[in-house]
């Protein structure tokens, strides 16, 4: 298992700084882009409320959606998309990643800027229960992950709204997404072969993070921007 | 593969690093299709919101991609965009619906009226487009009538005495939709403004189009212009505060213009604005309430784009004695198919909408369908009469002046 053994290394030594410096070349390209576009001022007309309240109620009240949504939409769409982004953002806090961060930022988590409240003591105790995590959280993320690929894989066969809006792209963000959780759960339920699986996971992690800011994964940042602005745009008009 | 010949470079002028952002958060999940009333009434592939602007990175991917500041830009291919403009561009009202409509409340309107800028400039808009804008550029107006018509309404409907282009306290901007075709709707609202003792006069013969069918279009300047011309118009007649009766002519003078030539000291009203001011007052009494089942239909452009909700609400709950909610309603309102110069564009899609929100009201057993705005008059009366329905279709300055008070 030399080779192996080598590999597994690498992705813990190597690999990592390689992954933040493809991430922070593609975070600079995104960023000379918008910027290169302008961000002109526009004489804004006075508006009719608070710009604050206005961002806070569509980061809020305005996110329940409209009462006969349910009409109109998939639910199934609409609840597998809102839980596994929760899952996913559980399981991104989960002490292992934090732990994780930790080593590739070089800065005690709990010290870094980046800290989040809930991890709070200095060797990042899991602030979620373990087995939630693993025997419930996880395979909730995994299953309404796998509905996502699954539902864009029926409607691209089949026609629909989504079929004309598959790209390339979107075979490879989500299954990616997918086979990093898919793997990290295995090593955490010790299936074996271990150091395998975990070498895998820890490769596809990596390489999730290097296509982040290069691919529609974007929106992971930018929806904070986007959904404030709407939120400004809507107090302009008082609704 | 295209020649070099059928390749060109867009202008992208009217993108900024906000839009972009936008258009970059879109994840291509689909959910903005099941709040557009173009895809719920044709279910095409194409009408899916996020279609037009998956299309749109495309364009912008090929020309300014990541690396274009080393490697340079590259032109498109224009059968890129003459797809766009055929498939999917226009299968829209631009009714704003796909963007609380969107898991992330992207601002699509405003990217779909940066692609119908690039559309248009390069010469692959739509042929029935293309005449509007013909008919703006001479005539001021998208229905290639004569601007010297334009007041034809005061002659046929009166009230008499109206003051056209007159030094007053208060303008009553009429819009194109209200001189040529809903012309009971200018009468009524200048019949209004008279009985309130108001100091008012309409703009006359000076008063061109609002610029919203130029955006349809796609001439982000033209609008521009005609922005700029209203206002020298209203501020050389000496007023304060403008009064409209159109949704679209309102979302224009109140948010757009002075996002176009920046901030204008005029006080800008919707008809439904004024009337709840006048009914606090007690300028305006009513008299007779109506008995029968009535609805109030939201135009897109006054409530969810324009912030008019509650007030004609107010107004309603005054005239009638059963005043009933249709669904989707309020900021959340479903479209009557008139935004975007749809009737001339695609007559198929703007009789679907306009169906389609007829048999909402229909639903609701309503007796009168009441709106703010000509073109939501207009597509559903025409809704009505297509059908048969005795649904009655009435724009809230009519109900009102019916019941005005001697
Ligand atoms: S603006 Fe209205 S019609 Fe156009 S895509 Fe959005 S929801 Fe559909
Ligand atoms: S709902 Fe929003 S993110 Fe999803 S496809 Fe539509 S515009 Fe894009």
């Amino acid at each position: 298992m030399p080779d192996l053994m080598l590999l597994f290394d690498f992705t813990r030594t190597l690999l990592p700084p390689i992954t933040l410096i493809v991430f922070i070349i593609g975070v600079m390209l995104r960023l000379v882009k918008w910027a290169s576009f302008g961000f002109a001022k526009k004489d804004r007309p006075l508006g009719k409320s608070n710009r604050l309240i206005g961002a806070i109620k569509n980061w809020s009240i305005d996110m329940i959606p409209p009462w006969d949504l349910a009409g109109r939409v998939e639910p199934v769409a609409y609840v597998t998309g809102i839980v596994m982004h929760i899952s996913c953002i559980l399981i991104l806090l989960g002490a292992l990643h934090a732990a994780s961060v930790q080593n590739i930022i070089g800065i005690p988590y709990t010290q870094s800027r980046l800290r989040l409240p809930a991890i709070p003591a200095s060797n990042i105790p899991v602030s979620i229960p373990r087995n939630l995590l693993t025997y419930i959280i996880t395979p909730v993320f995994l299953s309404s992950l796998g509905i996502m690929i699954l539902r864009r894989v029926y409607y691209s066969l089949r026609g629909g709204p989504l079929k004309s809006l598959t790209r390339k792209g979107d075979w490879v963000a989500a299954p990616l997404l997918w086979s990093a959780g898919f793997t990290g759960f295995l090593v955490v339920v010790a299936v074996e072969p271990y150091v395998p699986l975990l070498t895998l996971h820890l490769i596809l992690t990596q390489v999730f993070i290097m296509y982040l800011p290069y691919s529609k994964l974007i929106h992971s940042a930018t929806v904070f921007l986007v959904r404030t602005w709407f939120g400004f745009r809507k107090s302009i008009y008082g609704v | 593969m295209t020649s070099l010949a059928d390749r060109l470079f867009i202008s992208l002028k009217n993108l900024d690093g906000y839009k972009l952002i936008n258009m970059e958060t879109c994840t291509r999940c689909a959910t903005c299709a099941h709040s557009c009333p173009a895809y719920a009434v044709t279910r095409e592939d194409y009408a899916v919101p996020a279609w037009k602007s998956v299309e749109f990175r495309r364009l912008l991917n090929r020309q300014r991609g990541s690396l274009s500041a080393v490697l340079g830009e590259r032109p498109v291919p224009r059968e890129w965009l003459s797809n766009i403009s055929t498939k999917g561009l226009y299968l829209c009202t631009l009714c704003g619906r796909c963007m609380p409509g969107c898991v992330f409340t992207i601002q699509n309107l405003e990217l779909w009226e940066v692609l119908r800028s690039i559309i248009y400039e390069e010469g692959e808009a739509s042929p029935s487009l293309l005449e509007i804008a013909d008919s703006l550029q001479k005539k001021m107006n998208p229905y290639s009538r004569d601007h010297g018509e334009r007041l034809s309404w005061v002659k046929e409907l009166g009230p008499e005495g109206v003051k056209e282009g007159q030094r007053a306290k208060t303008l009553y901007y009429v819009g194109c939709t209200s001189s040529y075709q809903e012309k009971t709707i200018a009468s009524s609202t200048a019949n209004i403004l008279s009985r309130m003792n108001e100091d008012w006069s309409l703009f006359g013969k000076d008063e061109w189009c609002c610029g919203d069918p130029n955006i349809a279009v796609g001439d982000q300047e033209k609008a521009e212009e005609f922005a700029k011309h209203n206002l020298e118009v209203a501020s050389s007649l000496g007023a304060s505060r403008i009064v409209t009766s159109c949704a679209h002519c309102y979302r224009m003078w109140r948010w757009k213009y002075p996002e176009m030539t920046g901030r204008h000291g005029f006080e800008i009203l919707h008809t439904t604005e004024y009337l709840q001011e006048c009914l606090r007052s007690g300028a305006l009494k009513l008299e007779g309430k109506l008995a029968a089942r009535v609805t109030y239909h939201d135009p897109c452009y006054l409530s969810r784009l324009g912030g008019v909700v509650e007030e004609p609400r107010n107004i309603l709950n005054s005239a009638s004695e059963n005043f009933v909610e249709m669904r989707e309603g309020k900021f959340d309102t479903f479209c009557c198919g008139g935004g975007a110069m749809t009737e001339t564009v695609d007559q198929k899609l703007w009789t679907k909408i306009g169906d389609e929100r007829l048999r909402q009201a229909e639903i609701i057993e309503a007796d009168f369908i009441i709106s703010g705005c000509p073109f939501c008059r207009r597509s559903l009366t025409q809704a009505a009469e297509r059908s048969g329905s005795k649904m009655q279709i009435l724009d809230i300055v009519e109900l009102v002046a019916k019941q005005l008070k001697d």
